[in-house]
């Protein structure tokens, strides 16, 4: 089945992509367009081309791969691209080509995942392996750690930066996927009851209690505040998907309250995010800074926004990577922060889809976990930025800009991707 | 079957992070259009101060057209009169954001209207290389009088227009060079007399006898006392608890009504009035002389710090009564008090930003004068107003006559844990049309009708022209 | 020439939020039409299990199966081994123990020769008996009950 106007999908996040570096370039030559000028401009041109013609060539191959697998995911992880490509271009010009490279090998790797997707899935078995190296991948840096911008979560490999975080939530999907479809019957048949509670034995929930617990290592330990929250979201939403239980959910709330209380009053860079949420208001100009910025910039930014290239998101520290959407949101308005917010919904709606279009436990599992990866890290990081929630850095997955995060999302991608493909065969 | 309930689960799963995204644009609608506009004008947003970059500030103007503030190209400001208008014009500094009408008018002078920030991208296209001119209600003369009056000294003078309700002057001592404010601002931030705080607006003080016009209306107005009354001054009031309060200089007034006892400042009667009075009256009669109100907007003025009602023993209450105890008042508003005894009541809506206009001389917006509150009645404004003017004829406030001039005042000297007394003088002047009301403080200087009443008396000449 | 290049700026902004937007409202477009062909489809299914035949448990010793339900396609084997549609763990209960199946839109039970049988509203049942509504079929300790 192909769709009519499949192609087309591709052109509002080109048509935005172009649009932006047009603007760009009118501002920074400023009416003077000389040859050097313009070629030391549009230096970037090669990869650019690049990304687009490895865009088209990618939703080629999904377009005419049968059984057919989802169109929508890719164009919608290309509008997320193509806004981050133009927000970097804007606020980190030096960072553009960098940028394009990783969006190039994400792309890579999400055609050789695509490729091998069957042979992927298959890990799924071996859940022990896959619990093992997640927390393996997870513990490197307390070990090999460097720290930078206060989050001991990064590893250098000579010039390179790795965030293993980025990857471990790979596995840690895996894992997930494989011990919770191995072992639902027995987790969603308790026999233990405590106080109001049913809870199966402890030997079933203990490699569910690691997760969480490392979770909470990390909270405490790399202080990556983000990463952990999105782990933990992670492990107790796919818990509840596996086994309906609201037990568990409960049990792991109540666990990441009491875990939060102590931290609060324990470390004080728990308790500084947590106070600055409560009122920035306090020291605007000192540990709030950022935030108050970022709110000051969603309110310059109003209803229509400042115009592409007008505002002055430059004002707010780190607004590449993790305060990418409060830039957007200034210089788009209302009108843009919303049609990016729902672009996440459309996306996360397709890749809900699916995962009730998969035929195994495991295989539903997965997707659903993947595709909960993405939604719920934007939602951390927007809550975040708007203050909506207390701040956790975090990356807006496709958008801001890091390595580590474009490549790790765009792997996701393609397990989702890939496993949409029996879908059709239902439907028709 | 199996599957069927795993994937109810995922929907509901996926139903609930929906919800936590619907919430979460909820919340960003909240922000980007319920209170946009409030984080867009937030003084430490400095995106304002950013867009300076292309655009030529516009000027500020006095009330005869003078310059103040201007910028010759984008980027460099400049201010004519220094120290003098610091607290006018106020500064306007990338790195430490901006005050006064720098701050409050920011985006006149860069030429922004509000329809413009609703506008979006098409602003770009509206938007002038040269901002627009506020022209203010200051007169630099009266400016210029009042500020060397204070020779250095820690004070604020406030002078207002009866009429209109604008600042004719608006000082406060010492000030900072709002030209050198990137330079020297370390040095500002540290000196102990504080030459950032606009006193004037900012300066919260004891009022001291400044405050006895106003105990004497709310006495008439209670009827516990009239005109005729003979009180008798032995030099010390016994007000309980074995507290007295006493004369300044070992006084004895003697026999005296109320009158006499407002030209010479007898703290004895007073005191007496208001433990006569009690709490259940001075309540409402501060609120009915505006204390429980602020002047905002244009000018950013610090709430009066009222007494504690309910914790005064009769003590505390004589205390306020001769303005002291824990009463604490801005300079603005004592100018208000004295506008309310010199206007029949009447107190205007303080205000000093005249007009804006456009570069190419376009009115685009001016003031309405406005009238805030009434104070008192005309007749109790007219006899108190009038026992005023004997206080500056043959009372304590000799030293602020010009002949040929009606002036009222009150002298004040007030008490205070710093030091040395504050010098207050409040009060109005007729000159020619004009008709003003000012009020005047000198830090720790001693006697209001020395130190004070002294500067009244310039600014009044300046204005006299 | 600097005003013209300050309207084609502003042109590409507004013409950036307009991408975003065409992108958007086809997006939306598409989910509003595949969330109302799913719901066509559900209540298509809705309505096709109205004519269904299930299988309700009445009686058993484990009371968290009370009242599930069993929905009759095609066939449903029932059984102790694990690859049974009714998997119930019960030494009772043959590995293969009965099956129901479907000809002519009548549901038919067979016993696949258990050891301690099947029984048809408490009559042993031999080889196999057409079903009616309201039969209670009991195999070990649980009772199910033929509804359509």
């Amino acid at each position: 089945m192909m769709t009519r106007g499949s192609w087309s999908l591709l052109l509002g996040p080109l048509g935005f992509l172009l649009m932006g570096l047009g603007v760009l370039f009118l501002q920074h030559s400023g009416g003077e367009f000389a040859v050097e000028r313009v070629a030391g401009e549009l230096s970037y041109l090669p990869w650019l081309l690049a990304v687009i013609f490895l865009a088209v060539f990618i939703h080629a191959l999904l377009l005419h791969s049968r059984p057919q697998p989802d169109i929508w995911l890719f164009p919608c992880v290309m509008m997320f691209s193509s806004l981050g490509i133009v927000m970097i271009a804007r606020l980190k010009p030096e960072l553009l080509i960098p940028q394009l490279r990783w969006i190039i090998i994400g792309m890579v790797a999400f055609v050789v995942v695509l490729k091998f997707g069957k042979v992927i899935s298959r890990f799924v078995q071996y859940q022990y392996i896959l619990g093992l190296s997640c927390l393996l991948l997870l513990c490197l840096p307390l070990f090999f750690g460097t720290e930078i911008g206060g989050s001991r979560n990064w590893i250098l490999l000579g010039s390179f930066r790795i965030q293993p975080s980025e990857f471990g939530k790979i596995l840690l999907v895996f894992f997930l996927a494989a011990y919770l479809s191995d072992h639902r019957q027995v987790l969603s048949l308790p026999n233990l009851r405590l106080l109001f509670l049913w809870l199966p034995p402890l030997r079933f929930i203990a490699p569910l209690l690691v997760v969480w617990g490392m979770a909470i290592l990390m909270f405490v330990v790399q202080r990556d505040l983000g990463s952990a929250l999105l782990f933990f979201g992670i492990a107790v939403l796919m818990t509840y998907m596996a086994t309906g239980s609201k037990s568990y959910v409960f049990l792991a709330v109540a666990f990441f309250c009491v875990a939060a209380a102590v931290s609060y009053t324990m470390f004080d860079h728990v308790k500084v995010r947590f106070d600055i949420w409560l009122d920035p208001w306090q020291d605007p100009s000192g540990t709030a800074y950022q935030v108050v910025q970022s709110l000051f910039a969603f309110g310059s930014g109003g209803i229509w926004g400042t115009g592409f290239a007008h505002g002055h998101p430059e004002l707010i520290p780190e607004v590449h990577t993790d305060f990418i959407f409060a830039a957007a949101a200034e210089e788009f308005g209302l009108i843009g922060s919303l049609m990016i917010l729902l672009t996440y919904v459309l996306f996360f709606y397709k890749g809900l889809q699916v995962a009730l279009g998969c035929r195994t436990e495991g295989q539903i599992l997965l997707a659903a976990g993947c595709n909960i990866v993405f939604f719920l890290q934007a939602f951390i990081i927007l809550a975040g930025v708007t203050k909506f929630l207390p701040l956790t850095g975090i990356t807006l997955p496709f958008v801001s800009y890091g390595g580590s995060s474009m490549v790790s999302s765009f792997i996701l991608l393609g397990l989702l991707v890939s496993l949409s493909r029996k879908e059709q065969k239902n439907h028709g | 079957m199996g599957n069927r309930m795993l994937k109810r689960h995922v929907l509901q799963a996926g139903a609930f992070l929906l919800l936590c995204v619907g919430a979460l644009a909820v919340y960003i609608v909240y922000l980007q259009f319920v209170v946009a506009d409030g984080l867009a004008r937030d003084p430490l947003n400095r995106r304002g101060m950013q867009a300076d970059a292309g655009i030529q500030r516009g000027m500020i103007l006095d009330s005869d057209g003078r310059a103040l503030a201007q910028s010759i190209q984008a980027g460099t400001r400049s201010y004519l009169m220094g120290e003098t208008m610091a607290f006018v014009t106020g500064y306007s500094s990338s790195e430490y954001g901006s005050s006064g009408i720098e701050g409050y008018a920011n985006r006149e002078l860069l030429g922004i209207t509000d329809e413009m920030s609703r506008m979006g991208p098409l602003a770009q296209i509206f938007q002038s290389e040269r901002g627009n001119d506020v022209k203010l209600t200051i007169d630099s003369d009266a400016q210029q009088a009042a500020y060397s009056g204070m020779a250095g000294r820690r004070g604020a003078a406030v002078v207002l227009d009866m009429d209109t309700g604008a600042v004719l002057a608006l000082v406060s001592s010492p000030a900072y060079n709002p030209n050198y404010i990137d330079m020297e601002w370390d040095s500002m931030v540290e000196r102990q007399d504080s030459p950032l705080l606009n006193r004037a607006l900012q300066g919260l003080y004891p009022p001291g006898s400044t405050i006895k016009p106003m105990i004497a209306d709310i006495a008439l107005e209670q009827g516990i006392t009239d005109a005729h009354e003979v009180f008798d001054c032995t030099g010390s009031l016994d007000v309980g608890g074995g507290n007295s309060i006493r004369e300044g200089h070992g006084e004895v007034h003697g026999s005296l009504h109320l009158e006499q006892a407002l030209v010479k400042s007898c703290n004895v009667t007073f005191g007496t009035l208001a433990m006569r009075m009690g709490v259940k009256a001075l309540k409402p009669g501060f609120s009915r002389f505006g204390f429980d109100r602020t002047v905002d907007g244009e000018l950013q003025e610090t709430a009066s710090h009222l007494p504690d009602y309910p914790a005064l023993d009769s003590g505390d209450i004589a205390q306020v009564g001769i303005g002291q105890s824990t009463l604490l008042v801005t300079p603005m508003h004592m100018a208000l008090l004295a506008m309310a005894m010199a206007n029949d009541g009447v107190v205007m809506k303080p205000y000093i930003i005249q007009q804006v206009t456009s570069p190419q001389g376009v009115l685009l917006r001016e003031a309405v004068p406005r009238k805030w509150f009434e104070a008192t009645t005309r007749d109790r404004a007219n006899l108190i107003g009038g026992w005023m003017e004997e206080v500056v004829q043959k009372g304590t406030g000799t030293a602020a006559k010009v002949s040929g001039i009606r002036v009222a005042g009150k002298t004040g000297t007030a008490e205070n844990p710093a030091g040395k007394d504050h010098a207050w003088f409040i009060g109005s002047a007729v000159i020619g049309k004009q008709r003003i009301a000012f009020a005047i403080i000198v830090e720790n200087s001693g006697d209001g009708g020395v130190e004070a009443a002294p500067i009244a008396r310039k600014i009044i000449l300046s204005l006299d022209k | 020439m600097a005003f013209v290049i300050k309207a084609i700026s502003v042109g590409l902004e507004y013409g950036m939020l307009l991408w975003l937007l065409y992108f958007v409202s086809r997006s939306v477009r598409y989910i509003w039409k595949d969330m109302r062909k799913m719901g066509r489809e559900l209540s298509r299914e809705e309505k096709a299990r109205d004519g269904e035949a299930v299988l309700t448990v009445v009686g058993t010793n484990d009371q968290r199966q009370m009242g599930r339900r069993f929905a009759l396609s095609e066939e449903l084997s029932i059984g102790r081994g694990p690859d049974n549609d009714i998997v119930i763990t019960d030494t009772f209960v043959s590995h293969h123990h009965a099956v129901v199946f479907q000809r002519n839109n009548l549901y038919i039970i067979k016993d696949l020769g258990s050891r301690n049988h099947t029984y048809v509203n408490d009559r042993k049942l031999n080889g196999k008996a057409y079903l009616r509504a309201g039969d209670l079929i009991r195999i070990g300790f649980l009772t199910l009950r033929f509804e359509r």
